[in-house]
Parts: structure tokens; C-alpha cells; sequence
């Protein structure tokens, strides 16, 4: 995968420029849109495994749903004009993770709760980036458009306005048969060089 | 000499190596005036095309004045000055002698690995991978022309390199896209991609005849170029590319579209563009249709698709089942460059159009490592570079 991060995470198109992947609030945003992806598939997969690793004592289910609220937070993320809201529901969700931690692990086994404690570090973590992220993203929010770089707009290419030269090459050039609709498949009912 | 050479994913270098030699009756050797990147050139930037070794000389773009004649080649002499398609031909094959130069069956000469991957081998190309016959590129100070007898496009004085030097490339490219679509003075082309093969598309299918040419790309800069040439134009970040086509076609979509984007399709809010992306991260996918299936999605049923764009492998997910119950048209290939030119020359000479519109950065050949990444990136509003010796 090339390390352009050419996604415009604003959807407003602003600028020609593309997205700097380094420390902005919008790269972060990225990152955190595949980390969702990433786990959503990894709780929809394997919910036990994912279980196991947090020290949790519960059934696959409420993982796999927990799966599904991360793939739509990261599909959110990377396809949405508007990326906030998603990274909000990130921070919840973050939140709901922490309290399924706290009340769903297993405090009797001491490597469970070894476990247990270090996701919610992780979660914590990764809630901090969240935060980071969708301040950073309603901050940078703004009206101005970037204006173009340079003004091609003069650059017709050719001798006269572009209207002047629509048809030109009509009056000398044919198509070779071999690039042309055959005759028995042309618009049989519509007469040649109409309008609709 | 001095020449680009490609040494791994985005690593060209300014390096020295020997001068080219004749080594075939038909060669000719050229000094090279001018030279440019191409679009197709960021796929083996980018690493997404097989078959490069490191050291290979890069470019396809270029021309320049003939200095060295090999005995056999009784077209060129010393002197000349000659546009070099980026398809070498032999002139005596099947395919030649039916006008398809850019599958040209004697040039290639991996042949056994192109029709391995392919099924059949296409032509020769210059500095474009060793599936390609491995030829040294057009990126340097001298070039070797195999089959130059064939293999060139005369220029007469009175045409600055500037004018001409896109005859080996883009400007037939463009130009082939368009008469691919079959053009009727009743259809809407929608041309996908708005960088130098577009930008040619665009004026093609204006000076075909086409009644509305529309532009789709998300770069001001080329949008504005697109628009200067005829096209009313669709930013795909701000608006949704089939809302506006139908809008722009009374709901029926367009006749003809051309995919001037290729394998690097980089669509920025839709499901199938990161479906594309995690796919070809895992290497399940080689190639990102995105453009592909935007076309057959809202092209008019009856219609034609004209890819021009560069496809290298594999890909996924193709709604066929769309293309074929609306009974569309596929035109695609390489450019057969030699079946253009003299027309295009002509035009060229006339006036009717100056293909050096689309060039917006012209620096040395020891600053081309660094403008791969310019004109890949778009930076500092880059369409087109030009690089000279």
C-alpha cells in the first residue's frame, strides 16, 4: 500500500494539496479509521481470542457486536464527509469497552486480570488519540477554500475557443472500421448527426 | 551518459552508465533533446508493475536528433530528428500490417515471459519493465532505437520539441481513447482523470465532434485545464459523480466513457475504493477498478467503454453482470502510435492544436528523480514535466 495518505478526510476538497501523513489531526484520524477496521474484523473473527486477550469472562456475542460498532466507526472514518461525529462515537465506544472490561473480567485468575488492566492502559490510550483527533478535526474546520496553486484556465490547447473547435476533425478524419460500431449494431432508428 | 534509473520503489537516481551501441542492422542511435515522465511511468515508481530490475533505465516519452545509423536502416540518417514512439515496431508482422503496432509481435524480445503472463505477447516498450523486452529508456542522454526504421515520427523544422514531443505518447493516447468510443455528434463523453492523457482525451473528443465532454478528477489545477479545453467538469470530492452525470444526460448517462486513470484508481469515499486498498495491501488484488465500475455503472446502456488507462494484473469485483445486460461496448489497449501520427503531425503543423498546453514544469534531466514525486503527489500544481539533457 503507498504511504500517500491521499484521503481527504474533510470531503470538502479543500486545495489541491494532498494530506501531510504526519503528526495532524487528520492523519491520526486515518490511522484510527484502519486500527477500526482492523479490530472490528479481529472481534467479528475471532471473538474469543479478542476475549481471551482482554481477560474477559464473556461469551463471543457481545464481542462480535462490539465488531460491528468498530467496522462502522471505521468505514464512517475513512468514507464520511463529516469524520467527527464518528470519532465521537469512538470515545463512547471506548468508554462502553472500559466499563465491559471492568465489570466482564475475570478477577480471580491473576494473569486475566494482568490482562484486563492492560487493555484498559490500551483502551485509555487509544481514547486519548480519539479525543486528540476529533478536537483537532472541529478546530481545523474552516471556511476558506485554498485557492488553486496555478491558473490553467487559459490553456485551450487550441488555436480558437473550445466551442469554435468541436467537429473540426469531422470534416477529414474517419474512424478506421476496426474502432467503429459495426453498421448492423448502430441506433437503427435514430437518423445520423441529430440531436435527441 | 547520464540517465533516470529506476532501483527499487520509489528510488530513481541520476546515474551514470555506458553509452548506448548499435546492435542491430535496423537500430539507430539517438542523442535525446527531450524527454518526460508519464503517468504509466508512477506505476513502476510506485512498485505496482512486475518485471523492473534494479539499474533499468526509465522513460518512454522522448525524442531527439539521430546520431548513429545501423547498416540496415536505410529510413534514418544522421541528423534527423525524430519523435520515438514509446511502442517499438517491426513493420513486417501480422499485427503491423494491420495497424495493431502496439501489439506487435516481433519486438518484444521476452516474448516467452510476455506470453506467459498474458497469454500472447504485446510489443516492445522502452524503459517499461522486462515483460516488456527490458529496452533502456528514453531517460537519457542517448538512446537506442531498435526497429528505427519503423519505429520513429519524423519532424519536419518549424516545431519546437515542446510541440511535438507528445506524439510518441499521450497526445495519440488521448487521441485513440476518443476514436475508440466510436463519437457521434448526439453523445456525452465522460472521461474519467484529468492528468495528461485526459487533458488529450478532452480536446480529442472536442475536436471529434462529441456534443458535451465532461472531466472528472478532484485537482483544481486540472479541473481548470479540463474545463479550458470544452469539458464541463465534476470534482469528485465535492459531488457525487453519478448524481451528476445524470443530471448533465436527463437521467440516461453517457454514451462513451473513457477510463483515463488506470491502475491507481484512488477514489477517496467509496466502499469499493477501500475494499481496492485493503485487497491490494494483503496482495489479493493487483490493480484498484474503481474507475471501471463507476464506468459501467453509469454509462447509458448500448454504450462503449474506452480504457485507455494502464491495467497491469489482476482485479476484483467487476460488475460484469451490469456491463453485459446493458450490452456495452469495450474498446481498450496500448496506443498504436504509428497509426496517428501522421494525422496528428498534420494537425499539429495546421494549427488546429499545440499539445505543449499541458506542460507545466520543465527542468533538467539531474532534477527528474525528484519530480516523480512532484508530478505523482500533484505538488506545486503538476500536470505535465518535461525534462531536458
Amino acid at each position: 500500500m503507498n504511504n500517500r495518505a491521499n484521503i481527504d478526510l474533510d470531503g470538502a476538497g479543500h486545495g489541491a494539496r494532498e494530506v501531510d501523513a504526519s503528526n495532524t489531526p487528520r492523519a491520526v484520524a486515518c490511522g484510527l479509521g484502519w486500527f477500526s477496521i482492523a479490530l472490528g474484523l479481529a472481534e467479528l473473527l475471532a471473538p474469543r481470542a479478542v476475549s481471551r486477550a482482554a481477560g474477559l469472562d464473556s461469551g463471543p456475542a457481545l464481542v462480535r457486536l462490539y465488531g460491528l460498532r468498530e467496522l462502522a466507526c471505521g468505514i464512517g472514518i475513512l468514507t464520511s464527509d463529516k469524520i467527527a461525529p464518528f470519532l465521537w462515537a469512538r470515545v463512547a465506544g471506548d468508554a462502553l469497552d472500559i466499563g465491559t472490561i471492568v465489570a466482564q473480567s475475570n478477577t480471580v485468575d491473576r494473569q486475566d486480570r494482568t490482562r484486563a488492566f492492560g487493555a484498559v492502559v490500551n483502551v485509555l490510550g487509544v481514547t486519548a488519540l480519539d479525543v486528540y483527533a476529533a478536537r483537532g478535526i472541529r478546530e481545523e474546520r474552516s471556511n476558506d477554500v485554498t485557492p488553486p496553486l496555478h491558473d490553467y484556465s487559459s490553456r485551450t490547447g487550441f488555436s480558437r475557443p473550445a466551442d469554435a473547435m468541436r467537429g473540426v476533425a469531422r470534416a477529414d478524419f474517419e474512424a478506421p472500421r476496426d474502432m467503429r460500431t459495426p453498421e448492423a449494431l448502430r441506433a437503427w432508428t435514430l437518423p445520423k448527426c441529430t440531436d435527441e | 551518459m547520464k540517465a533516470l534509473r529506476w532501483h527499487g520503489k520509489e528510488d530513481i537516481r541520476y546515474d551514470t552508465v555506458p553509452d548506448p551501441e548499435i546492435e542491430e542492422p535496423r537500430d539507430a542511435i539517438i542523442k535525446m533533446t527531450s524527454c518526460a515522465i508519464c503517468g504509466s511511468d508512477l506505476h513502476l515508481f510506485d512498485g505496482f508493475m512486475p518485471g523492473m530490475k534494479s539499474g533499468d533505465i526509465m522513460g518512454h516519452e522522448f525524442m531527439g536528433e539521430v546520431v548513429e545509423v545501423g547498416s540496415g536502416n536505410s529510413e534514418l540518417k544522421v541528423g534527423d530528428r525524430i519523435v520515438v514512439p514509446f511502442t517499438i515496431i517491426c513493420g513486417e508482422c501480422d499485427q503491423c500490417k494491420r495497424g495493431n503496432f502496439s501489439v506487435c509481435e516481433r519486438s518484444n524480445r521476452n516474448k516467452d515471459a510476455a506470453d506467459k503472463v498474458f497469454g500472447h505477447t504485446t510489443a516492445g516498450l522502452f524503459g517499461y519493465s522486462h515483460l516488456t523486452g527490458g529496452y533502456p529508456g528514453g531517460q537519457a542522454e542517448y538512446v537506442r532505437i531498435p526497429f528505427a526504421d519503423k519505429t520513429h515520427v519524423k519532424i519536419p523544422d518549424g516545431l519546437t520539441d515542446e510541440q511535438v514531443l507528445f506524439l510518441g505518447d499521450i497526445f495519440p493516447t488521448g487521441w485513440q481513447a476518443a476514436v475508440q468510443c466510436d463519437i457521434e455528434p448526439h453523445d456525452t463523453v465522460a472521461i474519467w482523470g484529468a492528468g495528461p492523457v485526459g487533458q488529450m482525451a478532452i480536446r480529442s473528443a472536442v475536436l471529434l465532434g462529441a456534443k458535451q465532454v465532461i472531466s472528472i478528477d478532484c485537482v483544481p489545477e486540472r479541473l481548470a485545464m479540463a474545463r479550458a479545453g470544452g469539458a464541463v467538469t465534476i470534482d469528485f470530492k465535492e459531488e457525487s459523480v453519478v448524481e451528476r452525470l445524470k443530471d448533465l444526460t436527463n437521467g440516461k448517462g453517457p454514451e462513451k466513457c473513457i477510463d483515463a486513470v488506470g491502475m491507481e484508481s484512488h477514489a477517496t469515499r467509496s466502499v469499493d475504493a477501500m475494499y481496492d486498498r485493503v485487497k491490494q495491501a494483503v496482495m489479493l488484488e493487483t490493480d484498484r477498478p474503481h474507475v471501471l465500475r463507476e464506468m459501467i455503472y453509469v454509462c447509458r446502456p448500448g454504450g462503449t467503454l474506452s480504457v485507455p488507462g494502464v491495467y497491469g494484473g489482476l482485479i476484483d469485483k467487476i460488475p460484469f453482470g451490469a456491463s453485459m445486460n446493458k450490452g456495452l461496448t469495450w474498446r481498450m489497449g496500448q496506443t498504436h502510435v504509428n497509426r496517428w501520427t501522421d494525422d496528428l503531425l498534420r494537425r499539429i503543423q495546421e494549427g488546429q492544436i499545440d499539445p505543449s498546453f499541458v506542460i507545466t514544469h520543465t527542468v533538467s534531466l539531474e532534477e527528474g528523480p525528484g519530480m516523480y514525486k512532484t508530478f505523482r503527489d500533484k505538488e506545486d500544481g503538476c500536470i505535465k514535466v518535461v525534462l531536458k539533457p
